[in-house]
């Protein structure tokens, strides 16, 4: 099942490439608290892995970016981006462009913090 | 989604390695926001945006995807082992919601147009702030100082400049989170 999209801080080096993982979830798992200070998960889940495409694409790893004036001769104001602002930098990234399945997952590196984009 | 130098699969929506070399490992999630583009330009005005060249598919993303069926969708929160989910009708029909998950006091504004949402702590120093609409402005009922709520900070009032945490807020496909969190809550407006 399709899920939306999550900015997440990539740890190391850490180059997330897609894979088209379907999990499954048992049902009435139970639920076990587990703090950390990261946003938690603690249910307990059965992990259930489907490959869906035969092999693995290349990661993105570099992108092309544009200024808003510039993006904006190509980007329609009503289309959906997922925004991003770490310190003085925010980022767009149109979801129209992270659709087809070599393209859910960007690696970027926003005000020096190095994220992973995906939808 | 794998990684690839130690090829371990990972949950995006949990942000965690499920199986491999890095099981267990969990990413850090940043707050960020699905809206769109006209919105986004004119509240972070020096945005840049990603470019590549399109691909394939017809089905256009634009706010319609939200508005066109909401009730397929919800607005996802977790704080300390807890799962909270939103849903788009509630929320369209009461888009400030001041509530408190796990122990931890939040405000959720949302933006019933663009399916948009934005979450920070309520609780600042030691004060716990609730918010309100009056006037066509939100205001917390505190100080009645004037918020953003979008980014979270006071622009006018006692509390003029102060800067609330974010917090992570996912809009999802209802099934897809009540799938990865199937003991979460469920918000009643």
């Amino acid at each position: 099942m399709k899920l939306l999209a999550v900015i997440l801080r990539v740890c190391g080096t850490i180059t997330l490439g897609l894979l088209s993982i379907q999990v499954g979830c048992s049902d009435g798992s139970s639920v076990s608290s587990q703090e950390t200070e990261t946003a938690s998960r603690a249910e307990s889940l059965t992990f259930k892995p489907k490959m869906v495409i035969p092999r693995a694409f290349p990661a993105i790893k570099e992108i092309d970016v544009l200024p808003a004036a510039k993006a904006s001769t190509l980007l329609s104001d009503s289309e959906l981006v997922l925004g991003v602002s770490i310190g003085k930098h925010s980022r767009a990234y149109p979801i129209q462009m992270l659709c087809g399945p070599t393209r859910e997952i960007i690696n970027d590196n926003l005000d020096g913090t190095r994220i992973a984009a995906t939808w | 989604m794998l990684d690839e130098e130690t090829q371990s699969l990972w949950s995006h929506l949990l942000g965690k390695c499920m199986e491999g070399e890095l099981k267990d490992t969990e990413l850090v999630s940043i707050p960020s926001v699905i809206t769109d583009w006209g919105s986004w330009k004119i509240q972070n005005p020096e945005t840049d945006a990603m470019i590549l060249p399109i691909q394939g598919r017809s089905l256009k993303y634009d706010v319609s995807f939200y508005s066109n069926l909401p009730e397929r969708f919800v607005i996802g929160y977790v704080s300390g082992g807890t799962a909270k989910s939103y849903g788009f009708p509630d929320l369209s029909k009461q888009p400030l919601v001041n509530d408190e998950v796990a122990g931890n006091p939040i405000v959720i504004w949302f933006d019933k147009n663009s399916g948009a949402a934005w979450c920070f702590d309520r609780k600042h120093e030691q004060q716990i702030l609730e918010f309100d609409e009056q006037g066509g402005k939100t205001i917390d009922l505190q100080t009645e100082s004037e918020w953003d709520l979008r980014k979270g900070v006071a622009t006018a009032g006692k509390m003029e400049g102060t800067q609330l945490t974010p917090r992570v807020v996912i809009p999802s496909f209802a099934e897809a989170w009540n799938a990865f969190h199937p003991n979460t809550e469920k918000w009643q407006k």
